[in-house]
């Protein structure tokens, strides 16, 4: 039985595990300090390119390439923001780091400050989170007092401010243009790219956007090196992940797995198995955008690679394990229902499509089955919107829904016992 | 030079062209909804997705966002890309309520078009539409939300080119909807851009209702009168003088001759890019109101007699014979060929020098920008303010050029110190785009010298742009001209508060050398030393301050002689009144304020008898004995040419255009197709040596009565529409809400105001960004006559008396 790797989540287990004493107990603004004086800027990019972290917030791309990318000579002020607005749904990891181990997300950002040049950093926390809100504000206050954050940090003459913004709960403000225009105080719509971010991102200035795990791991890749962290995982996908697993298994919650060295089927094994009486139906690994898994794909080892070989993805991490006691036709008409309540309404294939897959679900389900032509008609409406629309929010419902309906479409199909 | 490849085709573009261009460029048809070349890139309609390939992957771009890279494989009408087309229209055509029959977008409507070539025949959309109610937001525009189809186009142009605050977009998704909070009225002046800009019929223009159909329009380019910016236009009508330039449509009906359908704005990437004023837009119902047809002539007994044009021009020519000391004052509305013809009248036919078209309190013996810069014009252009780095605006620029805001709006956001110095909050320091620094009435010099001295350092180095009005103080202007004239780096854009007044001063429509003024003509009509009175487009009784003089002048002056297109008051002083056309029945040129030269064509048969001035100024000359042949405008045009030094190259009668790769296919895009250009006058400044006196100053204590502009009320042709009257408030002084509070008055309420022994009832509003003190009267007096106590700009309020309750105006 493969055991969890606790990297981050070790800086979770004490008592006040937030308060900053306890994050200093456990080595915590060493890093900090490494980065600050024996590091320069370039360094810190090379070690973080080194561990080949690839981002935590769904798309996967090389955290050091990204901090690469933006311009080193660029006048005026850069910035560096932190994803927190965690709404895909099935996923609560993020929330264990802000809750639990704020001071390893500080450190994180500050450190990130350092490597781009930057002096200003955004928590763009969502609004459901608001009870970490004034926990976060505090953890900040705290770094202040001791000298992390603010002019002249620990006398290095490193300059960083931090700051928490509370979104407004939408889903596309996770998206990491949109949720810059949300920053700005505009309505949150994703920017046409490129210029990315790097170039082009809050205030029109050099941008890096980091999901919170991203930014947690990268004082433990300064603290043990880029090399060692790189020895964590697969090739492709180094170090650690953390995992949140909830549905039909006994014991939901944040694991932290090395990458590959667990299955599917033996991380709902490791989760106690399914519960009770249930019966299993499907996985879904990566939140609800990624496409659902069926029983024959549970031995797929947890990485971002293998998941896309079965034609989903790892995303955000979240494993959505499901039974029978699950209603798929419901199951379909809200997942379709969710991404058209949150489309953003900009582009037309996913505004248009999904509420059109909606309607037909809605229909769907009242009726209690599906019909050929149901099937048909999503599978057009799938392909209208498939490759067309203008962020990942489309896609991702395009896929899942497609998903849905063509993986479990024999059973939909024939479930003809409650046709009155 | 890089290459893609376009379906097969190598094609060369230059760095940094998207697809689209490249695509449009070549002929190709790509379909377009939420791009439109004036506006940012959106990218989110979708409708221009291509199939792409590049490095040996392929996928969907949309083409007007997507910049061309070297090696780039694109497919305008591979099977992927038409059913990208297909899919995205199906799509959009879900919610759209296909009420083609009754929307005023018919027959011009991008969707229309483009469902037509790319579309597809039938719904498979089975579900209730989404519906919005239709939302009134005031008095140009009405909103059809249910046929949006989400493109931004709205927002982007209100927001980043109009600079409006109050356009929001509500909800997400599928209920997207755009519009301003729920009744509230749009108050950003370039509202009506809107609706050209709108793919469809969701925005639509309230003087086109359901009136007609495009197919049955003639666009006419010209150029808006109604300020001295000179926007380009087309104005549209059905049915074209005969004897002018293009085919005589044959259909529609009499009313028809003198009725402008529409006005849209033309683009003149020089002056107003594409975008027009709600002014120019929709102030050309006054067309049919109140008009003068024929010539009247005041009988003994003091009746009208309806004369034809050769008996009255006869004896007004008897009468003007006679007379020793004759006079013309205007409103500089005419054309430059009607004021050559004016000029030529009286300084070779007459030879007296007794012109002028200012205002009497701005009637000096010396143009401060004159006395200063050597001549009297802009040295600086509109296009500047795209340049400098920080722009000093003296008055209020929205209520008298608007059109320039455009750019101001644009100068700010891209990082431009903007300042303006006025009484009161105008409407880029209220909204943010500028900063705002307050003037005491009374003490403006004063205040002026001492902003420029407090941030010399910070401001006097970069490059400046002043932005002035030339009816604010006088030393302010001569301050300008002279810093202006020895800083190489400061220029200067004179706002003319009058259309035309730059053409009028080229062609010498003035009272130099030895000529009066308009004060001293009115002056001498008073104390009867001038026996006859011409006056030209302009109405004395509302738009000159000291009512009682001009009255007085008026009734003591023995021939007076009125040319207008309207029935206004002082018609009724008149011995003679002869009709004159309005500005788009009238073939002419019109010089802006930085000394364009346009064309304005005639779109409208001239109403009933009324003749261009310079017509009945040619007839005058001629009955004098004097030499004048022209036979058409442009013939007095080529006269000018000869006389007149700055305009000694131009032909405007020759419109440029250049052609744009544009298709044909998209209406709204269409408009754009064709870039035009005019040529500028060649003025020459010579600076002088100039001293200015300091002025005393003046502090009123208490309240202060202060006039200013209006845009609508404030011109001569707009307040006379109907469109317009819910944005003029009649009798009206607007007051900050303090002072209202303070005064015991609400909002709405009437009051008498008591200013010099005199009583006006006038109804109270507030309005916030008018600091505590200042009572302000906007625009033309034709409802209340304050201009019997406004000497000038300004005077004390001696009493206020609330009347009564709020009868709202
Ligand atoms: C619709 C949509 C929602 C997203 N939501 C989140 C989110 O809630 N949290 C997150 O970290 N990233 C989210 N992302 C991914 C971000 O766009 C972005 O890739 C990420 O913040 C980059 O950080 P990383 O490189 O650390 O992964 C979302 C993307 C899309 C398209
Ligand atoms: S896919 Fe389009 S409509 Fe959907 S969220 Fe992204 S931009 Fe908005
Ligand atoms: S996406 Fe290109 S025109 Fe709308």
């Amino acid at each position: 039985m493969p055991k969890e790797y606790r990297l981050l989540l070790s800086y979770t287990d004490a008592k006040d595990s937030h308060a900053i004493d306890t994050y200093i107990s456990l080595g915590g603004y060493e890093s900090l300090r490494k980065a600050l004086f024996d590091m320069s800027p370039q360094d810190i990019i090379e070690e973080v390119k080194k561990s080949k972290l690839r981002g935590r917030g769904g798309a996967g791309f090389p955290t050091g390439l990204k901090w690469d990318f933006v311009p080193k000579d660029h006048p005026g002020p850069k910035y560096v923001v932190c994803n927190a607005d965690e709404g895909e749904p099935g996923t609560f990891k993020d929330r264990e780091i802000l809750y639990k181990a704020p001071h390893l997300l500080i450190e994180g950002m500050i450190i990130a400050g350092k490597a781009i040049g930057a002096n200003e950093g955004y928590i763009y926390l969502r609004y459901e989170y608001i009870w970490i809100f004034q926990r976060l504000k505090d953890a900040i206050k705290e770094a202040y007092n001791k000298g992390f954050l603010g002019k002249n940090i620990l006398g290095s003459g490193f300059d960083f401010d931090l700051y928490v913004y509370l979104g407004a709960g939408a889903y596309i403000c996770g998206e990491e243009t949109a949720l810059l225009d949300s920053l700005e105080g505009k309505r949150g719509l994703p920017r046409l790219k490129p210029p990315y971010p790097a170039q082009f991102g809050l205030y029109g200035k050099p941008t890096v956007v980091n999901n919170v795990e991203t930014l947690a791991t990268v004082p433990i890749i300064i603290n043990k090196g880029g090399e060692w962290y790189s020895s964590l995982g697969t090739e492709e996908s180094t170090g650690t992940r953390l995992l949140a697993v909830s549905g039909a298994i006994k014991k939901p919650g944040v694991y932290e797995f090395e990458l590959g060295s667990i299955t599917l089927r033996e991380l709902i094994e490791y989760c106690g198995g399914m519960k009770e009486g249930s019966e299993f139906l499907g996985v879904i690994p990566g939140g609800i955008s990624a496409p659902i898994l069926k029983e024959e794909d549970l031995d797929t080892p947890i990485t971002m690679e293998d998941i896309a070989k079965k034609g989903s993805m790892l995303g955000s991490g979240a494993i959505m394990v499901l039974d029978r006691s699950v209603k798929i036709l419901s199951l379909i008409r809200r997942t379709s229902e969710f991404f058209a309540f949150e489309s953003c309404g900009k582009c037309t294939p996913c505004r248009d499509g999904t509420a059109w897959m909606t309607r037909i679900l809605v229909d769907v389900e009242k009726r209690g089955f599906m019909t050929e032509e149901d099937v048909d008609m999503i599978n057009s409406i799938v392909n209208e919107i498939k490759g067309k629309c203008f962020c990942a929010l489309g896609e991702a419902a395009q896929m899942s829904v497609g998903a849905f309906v063509n993986k479990y479409k024999d059973e939909l199909i024939t479930n003809k016992v409650k046709r009155p | 030079m890089p290459k893609i490849e376009l379906n097969g085709r190598e094609v060369e573009f230059r760095e940094g062209e998207t697809l689209l261009n490249i695509a449009w460029r070549e002929g190709e048809n790509v379909p377009v909804f939420c791009y439109h070349p004036k506006l940012p890139v959106f990218a989110g309609c979708r409708m221009c997705l291509v199939e792409v390939e590049m490095r040996g992957r392929k996928g969907l771009m949309p083409a007007c966002g997507t910049k061309a890279m070297d090696g780039m494989k694109v497919w305008t009408n591979s099977e992927a890309t038409k059913f990208a087309q297909h899919s995205v229209l199906e799509l959009l055509l879900l919610n759209h309520p296909l009420d083609c029959p009754n929307c005023d977008a018919g027959g011009e409507c991008d969707l229309q078009e483009i469902t037509f070539m790319h579309g597809p025949t039938r719904s498979r959309y089975k579900f209730p539409k989404r519906k919005f109610e239709i939302r009134d937001v005031g008095p140009f525009i009405d909103l059809y939300p249910t046929r949006c189809i989400q493109c931004y186009r709205c927002a982007t142009f209100y927001w980043t080119i109009g600079g409006g605050k109050d356009w929001a977009v509500f909800d997400r998704g599928w209920y997207t909807l755009f519009g301003p909070e729920k009744d509230k009225f749009l108050n950003n002046e370039f509202s009506g851009n809107l609706i050209e800009v709108c793919p469809l019929g969701a925005i639509t223009g309230k003087d086109y209702k359901f009136f007609t159909r495009p197919w049955e329009i003639e666009s006419v380019p010209t150029i808006s009168p109604e300020d001295s910016l000179g926007a380009n236009v087309y104005v549209d009508v059905r049915r074209r003088k005969p004897f002018s330039r293009g085919p005589f449509v044959k259909a529609g009906r009499r009313e028809d001759l003198h009725k402008i359908i529409r006005i849209n704005g033309r683009e003149n990437p020089d002056i107003n890019e594409f975008w027009i004023t709600d002014r120019d837009r929709f102030s050309h119902e006054y067309n049919n109101i109140n008009r003068v047809d024929y010539p009247h002539l005041k009988t003994e007994d003091g009746s009208w007699f309806k004369s034809n044009w050769n008996v009255a021009l006869d004896w007004i020519a008897t009468n003007l014979k006679k007379a020793k000391n004759p006079a013309i004052i205007s409103g500089a509305r005419g054309t430059n060929e009607s004021a050559y013809a004016a000029r030529k009248l009286f300084k070779e036919t007459l030879l007296i020098n007794n012109l002028d078209f200012r205002k009497p309190h701005l009637a000096l013996k010396n143009d401060p920008i004159k006395a200063t810069l050597g001549y009297s014009s802009s040295n600086g252009s509109v296009a500047d303010i795209d340049r400098a780095e920080v722009i000093i605006i003296v008055g209020d620029v929205r209520e008298t050029v608007p059109g320039i805001g455009i750019r101001l709006v644009r100068a700010s956001r891209r990082g431009a110190k903007l300042f303006v110095l006025n009484p009161y909050k105008e409407r880029y320091s209220y909204e943010g785009w500028a900063e705002w620094v307050p003037m005491r009435v009374g003490g403006e010099y004063k205040d002026f010298v001492s902003f420029l001295s407090d941030r010399k350092d910070e401001l006097m180095d970069k490059s400046v742009l002043f932005i002035i009005s030339d009816d604010s103080d006088p030393n302010i202007q001569s301050f300008i001209g002279r810093d202006v004239a020895l800083n190489e780096r400061h220029k200067l854009l004179l706002l003319r508060t009058l259309p035309n007044a730059q053409g009028f001063i080229d062609v010498g429509f003035s009272p130099e050398p030895d000529g009066l003024n308009t004060k001293e003509i009115l002056e001498g009509c008073r104390n009867g030393s001038i026996d006859f009175l011409i006056i030209w487009e302009v109405e004395p009784l509302w738009e000159y301050f000291d009512r009682e003089t001009v009255e007085e002048a008026l009734r003591n002056t023995p021939f007076v002689l009125v040319l207008t297109s309207f029935w206004d008051p002082s018609t009724e002083y008149a011995s003679a009144v002869l009709p004159i056309t309005t500005p788009y029945e009238e073939e002419g040129t019109r010089t802006n304020l930085e000394g364009y030269v346009q064309y304005c064509k005639d779109a409208l048969w001239p109403y009933e008898g009324s003749r261009p001035a310079w017509w009945i100024f040619k007839q005058l000359i001629i009955r004098l004995g004097g030499d004048a042949s022209w036979r058409s405008a442009k013939d007095v045009f080529s006269e000018i040419k000869d006389v007149i030094i700055p305009y000694k190259d131009l032909d405007p009668y020759d419109v440029k255009y250049e052609e744009r790769d544009f298709p044909d296919y998209i209406p709204t895009i269409r408009k754009l197709k064709r870039v035009f250009r005019s040529d500028k006058a060649r003025y020459e400044f010579v600076p002088e040596e100039f001293e200015i006196a300091p002025p005393e100053e003046r502090h009123i204590k208490g309240r202060i009565l202060y006039w200013s502009h209006h845009i609508y009320k404030g011109s001569y042709w707009a307040f006379r529409n109907p469109l317009q009257k819910p944005y003029i408030h009649d009798k009206t002084v607007f007051v900050s809400p303090e002072e209202g509070m303070k005064e015991g008055l609400k909002d709405g309420d009437r009051v008498i105001l008591k200013v010099k022994n005199m009583e006006f009832e006038v109804f109270i509003r507030y309005d916030e960004r008018i600091p505590a003190g200042l009572w302000v009267f906007k625009g033309l007096f034709y409802d209340v006559p304050l201009n019997k106590v406004l000497k000038e700009r300004y005077a004390e309020i001696e009493d206020v008396i609330p009347v009564g309750d709020a009868v709202k105006s």
